[in-house]
């Protein structure tokens, strides 16, 4: 009681306290404002603190092997860059596919707004590509690809994220000689696939991760965390990993089949006295809940369940003869690349293994623009080896 | 249950991870040899992490700054490399 009475002939004090600090604040901000108003003449030039980029990516593939050749149609990748102001940044990127008529395809790949609170953190939202190994988030764009076909199973036909919409923070700072990196994200998830008509191409049990709308109303979430160990940035290491805990549709019988997906990856590079190495790797692998699904076929409805359970991954290597006097030789990288896809066994989509193993001569036209020579030995499960030359050329505008 | 027990781990696991960053965060200073860096090292360094070094003449000084602002999100760029970097293209451009 003395306590309060003590408190209580305190409190005007306190509070003469406070608004003297709110004031004295009112007064800081007046005097930070005072010069800009003496600035902002009505006939002062206002240069604007908008910046913008149109660029993007044009690419064509020429594929040759036993069963025929073919030019693979144009794709044609707009990315509009615009900083806003000095925390807000908007990123786009729509990608444009020549169909069989010689008409083009539109699809939105990245509308991304990013809000920058502090130097270490920044807030997103939109749509964009997951964080999520640096096959899809490094290497994504085809310029920095170096192979002309993306590694098996780690791309749009594997068992992981590859699309998000949703919101995130990321952020990269210094910690001592490293780097440290995080992307953590809040998204609509990936859906599964249900499907009792026919067992032909039939991916029940699989994910659809590019999906826009939401099927149910969980949420997954996930993120990478990176580390530079090196002060000179040449060595990259992430982990990452994404969790949902319902994946089929709201008010169905696989409504709470749940999926989780984790992996890591690595890249690596060394500039010699006569070229640079380039090593890279990842590792995933998803695990979806187990569940009895329903197929209709010719002979009647039957049951059927798997073990719901994936992994790819990949190694590769380059070289590039960065010393070399002559301008030609300067200008070339080789690489070879091999990749392992493993999807459930008994699936319907699923199997034996899938591997490939991809070897490519790219000469650099410019900094960014390239023509790759490649060739893939690929064997997937149940079909006899297929090996396939592949010529890419990509324009970086 | 299982599905739960999953979702804590794994959020437990992201929780921890956080705390580290921050703890990580406050506590170390940038050293000196990476403070002095200039931006021409920093641009060599980082573009090569992932692709050829672009020539700095290729964009105005706007368009770098929405590279900059680009690369900051796509290759998580500490808010010094970025400024240290950009700083150096609008100078060499």
């Amino acid at each position: 009681m003395q306590r309060l009475q003590k408190l209580s002939r305190k409190l005007p004090a306190l509070c003469l306290l406070l608004v003297l600090a709110i004031t004295g604040k009112a007064q800081d901000s007046a005097t930070v404002a005072e010069p800009l108003q003496t600035v902002q003449t009505p006939n002062s030039p206002n240069p604007g603190s908008q910046s913008f980029l149109f660029t993007g990516e044009a690419s064509s593939l020429f594929l040759a092997s036993k069963d025929g050749n073919t030019f693979v149609p144009l794709t044609l990748m707009l990315m509009p860059l615009t900083r806003i102001n000095d925390k807000l940044f908007l990123e786009t990127g729509v990608k444009m596919e020549m169909q069989d008529d010689g008409s083009f395809a539109f699809g939105l790949e990245t509308l991304n707004l990013h809000y920058r609170l502090s130097s270490w953190l920044t807030l997103h939202a939109g749509k964009f590509a997951a964080p999520w190994g640096n096959v899809l988030d490094m290497f994504g764009e085809g310029f920095v690809s170096r192979f002309p076909i993306g590694p098996i199973g780690l791309s749009d036909d594997g068992m992981a994220p590859t699309d998000l919409v949703g919101f995130g923070a990321q952020g990269g700072f210094q910690a001592g000689n490293a780097k440290m990196l995080y992307d953590l994200y809040l998204a609509n998830g990936p859906q599964l696939i249900v499907n009792e008509n026919g067992t032909e191409d039939n991916m029940t049990g699989h994910m659809s991760y590019d999906v826009l709308t939401d099927n149910n109303k969980n949420k997954a979430f996930g993120g990478k965390i990176g580390i530079l160990p090196f002060s000179n940035s040449s060595l990259q290491v992430d982990a990452f990993g994404q969790y949902a805990a319902q994946t089929g549709d709201a008010g169905s019988k696989y409504q709470n089949i749940s999926s989780s997906s984790y992996g890591a990856d690595f890249n690596f590079y060394k500039t010699l006295d006569i070229m640079m190495l380039r090593l890279m790797g990842q590792y995933e692998e998803t695990n979806t809940g187990n569940s009895t699904y329903s197929v209709t076929d010719n002979t009647g409805t039957s049951d059927y369940t798997f073990n719901n359970k994936g992994n790819s991954w990949y190694i590769a290597g380059t070289l590039r003869p960065t010393g070399s006097a002559n301008d030609f030789v300067h200008d070339l990288e080789i690489g070879a690349r091999y990749a392992q896809y493993d999807p459930p066994k008994n699936a319907l989509w699923g199997g034996d293994p899938s591997k490939q193993l991809t070897l490519d001569l790219t000469y650099w036209l410019t900094w960014s623009s390239q023509v790759n020579f490649g060739y893939n030995i690929q064997k997937d499960a149940g079909t006899r080896l297929n090996n396939e030359f592949i010529i890419r050329t990509l324009y970086k505008f | 249950m299982k599905n739960i027990l999953k979702l804590k781990t794994l959020s437990l696991i992201i929780s921890i991870a956080f705390i580290n960053f921050i703890v990580i965060l406050n506590s170390c200073k940038t050293p000196a040899l990476i403070a002095a860096k200039p931006g021409a090292q920093l641009w060599a360094e980082n573009c090569t992490r992932c692709h050829n070094t672009p020539p700095p003449s290729i964009y105005s000084d706007a368009q770098w700054e929405a590279v900059g602002e680009h690369m900051r999100y796509k290759a998580n760029l500490t808010d010094q490399e970025v400024t240290k970097v950009v700083a150096f293209l609008k100078s060499a451009n």
